[in-house]
């Protein structure tokens, strides 16, 4: 499909020629998008709005190097994917860096604080299926895990990825089965790793 | 996975689909295997709904985002300055004027100020009209020249 005569392009034409009002109407069409797939990936509020916040500044700044090789829904699609993972990565990181302030006993009970709090059963379960989600995709690359959250979570059909992504039907559905095997051998190291049956 | 089973998945997985061929479901029912590794994908895709959330920004969403964008483009014009490529640029550049100013520092060093060149400079900085004229000299221009160099061998002295 070719995303360069639409209206969504012209739109995109007159953001990089820096025009405001068409930037107003892409945060307006896209921010609850964009808030949703934080919200669900991060369950966090101000998070989400820090984090939605940074996705449209991203756009802004970088809109000139659109290319018009997928649909801008795809493109915001990704930015916002790889934002979320970007901030989960440094908060990982951060936590570590404090945990290197401590002394080596405290990080010590600390671990075993964490693992504890690891085996012990999930007192919010759709809590844990999140969090469980959002591990598994993090092993996956940008690509596998936008066209599967597209398809999953924001409920696009094959046909829609096509046109939104450009590739044929055939294309995303193997792209879409190699993702899932891919998920699938995470969930299962996953489960190894800590003790429990592999489903 | 078989390929009846992978050719209708994504269809399958959407939910009842009518749509799915009789050769899927009777592969299903003889296939064990198939049949394990569908229900794995059918959990992963609930899994993955569990990340839907229908939930949209406060009011005044916009104006905050171009808060943070002016505030993002004032950083960045600071920022050039800290990026490493600019950085290291930066650095090699000092590094390079400093060893110049360095060199023509100790290359030239002040000495005592040589007086003898002084006249030979007033020489040749003589009136053009005098050197360049294609004239023969007058005996007053003669005198007068005399009368200079006299003056130079008395400053000299």
């Amino acid at each position: 499909m070719d995303h360069r005569n639409t209206e969504e392009a012209a739109l995109v034409r007159r953001v990089q020629a820096r025009d405001e009002i068409a930037f107003r109407e892409i945060v307006e069409r896209y921010q609850a998008k964009v808030f949703s797939i934080i919200y669900g990936i991060l369950r966090n509020h101000n998070d989400a709005e820090d984090i939605a916040q940074q996705v449209f500044s991203k756009i802004y700044f970088s809109i000139k190097n659109f290319d018009f090789r997928s649909s801008l829904l795809t493109w915001i699609y990704k930015i916002t994917v790889n934002e979320c993972y970007d901030y989960l990565r440094k908060k990982r990181v951060r936590k570590l860096v404090y945990e290197s302030d401590f002394s080596e006993e405290d990080a010590q009970r600390m671990q075993n604080t964490d693992t504890a709090i690891d085996q012990a059963p999930a007192v919010d379960t759709t809590l844990a299926q999140r969090d469980l989600a959002v591990k598994l995709l993090a092993k996956l690359s940008a690509e596998d895990r936008s066209l599967l959250l597209l398809k999953e979570v924001e409920g696009h059909s094959v046909e829609e990825l096509s046109q939104m992504t450009g590739m044929n039907e055939n294309t995303i559905k193997v792209k879409l089965f190699r993702a899932r095997q891919k998920l699938m051998k995470a969930a299962q190291r996953l489960m190894r790793g800590s003790g429990q049956p592999v489903a | 996975m078989h390929q009846p089973i992978r050719d209708n998945l994504e269809e399958f997985l959407k939910g009842p689909a009518p749509g799915i061929p009789n050769e899927f479901h009777e592969h299903l029912q003889a296939c064990g295997d198939c049949a394990q590794e569908l229900h794995l994908y059918q959990e992963h895709a609930e899994l993955l709904r569990s990340l839907h959330a229908d939930i949209e920004p406060r009011a005044g969403f916009y104006a905050r985002v171009m808060d943070r964008i002016e505030q993002q483009d004032r950083n960045s014009v600071w920022s050039v300055l800290l990026q490493p490529a600019f950085g290291r640029r930066l650095a090699v550049a000092s590094a390079a004027l400093v060893l110049l100013l360095g060199t023509y520092l100790v290359t030239t060093e002040p000495g005592e100020p040589d007086y003898a060149a002084v006249p030979d400079v007033l020489m040749t900085s003589a009136p053009p009209a005098v050197s360049t004229s294609a004239l023969p000299d007058t005996l007053q221009q003669q005198r007068a020249r005399d009368a200079v160099l006299v003056n130079l061998a008395a400053f000299r002295q």
